[in-house]
């Protein structure tokens, strides 16, 4: 097939096609009625279909969201166990500590944030102080 | 002629005459209708696009260079139009490109027994849809619009040599692909025992 045989061929295909194509009334119709209240927004958009593959986007995001969410609040978890067991007396001396270290100032909440992970240190050098 | 009568319409437009603004619509509407129908190969999207282009083209005819013709414009509007309408329909999956298609089957008799008949001509539609968008567009415009290669580039905001690369390369996939199904089908050869 020549080059000219297919363009000829390509252009007739497509007017022949398009002969039977015509915009309806309502089209101007709308158009009218568009121009003269021009707050009327149009809808130009696919009609909406369901489509899982569509919202694949979403379940992802939500699988990662819940992802980083559980290892968060996981670490928290961790945290504040580890916390609670260097917190516990487990001497007399210990006991003496931990009852000098209830009369310190209050501390922040430890388990809200990720870079206050260790444990008083006051309490700490005090019992090593002792031992 | 048409170019001075489009810079009078405008002119009337721009004056507040809605009347001359349906005389551009009346000019325009199936040149419109039918790129965008032939982009999106869906009627009501072509409807919507066509509803469109005109309501941003009234609105944006303070801008328009009236010393040309609007087809052009319009078409670029239409285009860009169609491509948005594209975009999210390929990631929905509601675009019916292929196989139905409705102006083959609306073909007369008369015209199915000329040269072309009605399956070569789905061929070649269908053909024309398999191409990616950028080479449909150009194809459409140019084989259907009769729009030239600067005309396109203008259209389609891009150079006139990538305008003519488009072409070429959506001519050969074109051909390659009509002439698998022009293939004549392999004849039997019965050998005697």
């Amino acid at each position: 097939m020549s080059d000219k045989e297919l363009d000829a061929k390509i252009a007739w295909a497509l007017r022949t096609a398009a002969d039977q194509w015509e915009p309806p009334p309502r089209v101007w119709q709308n158009i009218s009625a568009r121009i003269q209240s021009p707050t009327q927004e149009a809808r130009l958009r696919p009609r909406w279909t369901w489509n899982p593959r569509g919202l694949s986007w979403l379940v992802q995001a939500a699988a990662v969201a819940v992802f980083v969410l559980g290892i968060g609040l996981g670490y928290g978890r961790d945290f504040t166990e580890e916390t609670v067991r260097h917190a516990t007396p487990q001497s007399d001396s210990q006991i003496i500590v931990t009852n000098a270290q209830e009369a310190s100032p209050p501390q922040p909440p430890v388990a809200l944030t990720l870079a206050r992970h260790r444990p008083p240190e006051r309490a700490y050098d005090r019992v090593r102080d002792l031992n | 002629m048409a170019a001075l009568d489009d810079a009078a319409l405008v002119a009337s437009v721009r004056q507040g005459d809605l009347g001359a603004f349906e005389a551009l619509y009346d000019r325009y509407k199936t040149m419109v209708f039918r790129t965008a129908c032939a982009i999106t190969h869906e009627p009501s999207a072509a409807e919507e696009i066509t509803q469109e282009c005109f309501v941003r083209a009234y609105r944006s005819l303070d801008k328009v260079d009236t010393s040309t013709c609007l087809g052009p414009w319009l078409h670029r509007i239409a285009a860009n139009l169609s491509y948005n309408w594209w975009r999210v329909a390929r990631r929905q999956w509601t675009t019916p490109l292929g196989d139905d298609f409705e102006g083959a089957d609306r073909m007369d008799s008369e015209r199915a027994a000329f040269t072309l008949g009605r399956e070569n001509i789905r061929a070649i539609m269908q053909a024309v849809n398999s191409l990616c968008f950028d080479q449909r567009v150009t194809v459409i415009l140019f084989y259907l619009n009769g729009l030239s290669l600067e005309e396109i580039a203008y259209v389609l905001d891009c150079p006139v040599g990538t305008v003519k690369s488009r072409l070429h390369y959506a001519k050969i996939n074109l051909k390659k692909q009509l002439e698998q199904a022009w293939e004549p089908a392999p004849q039997v050869v019965y050998e005697p025992i």
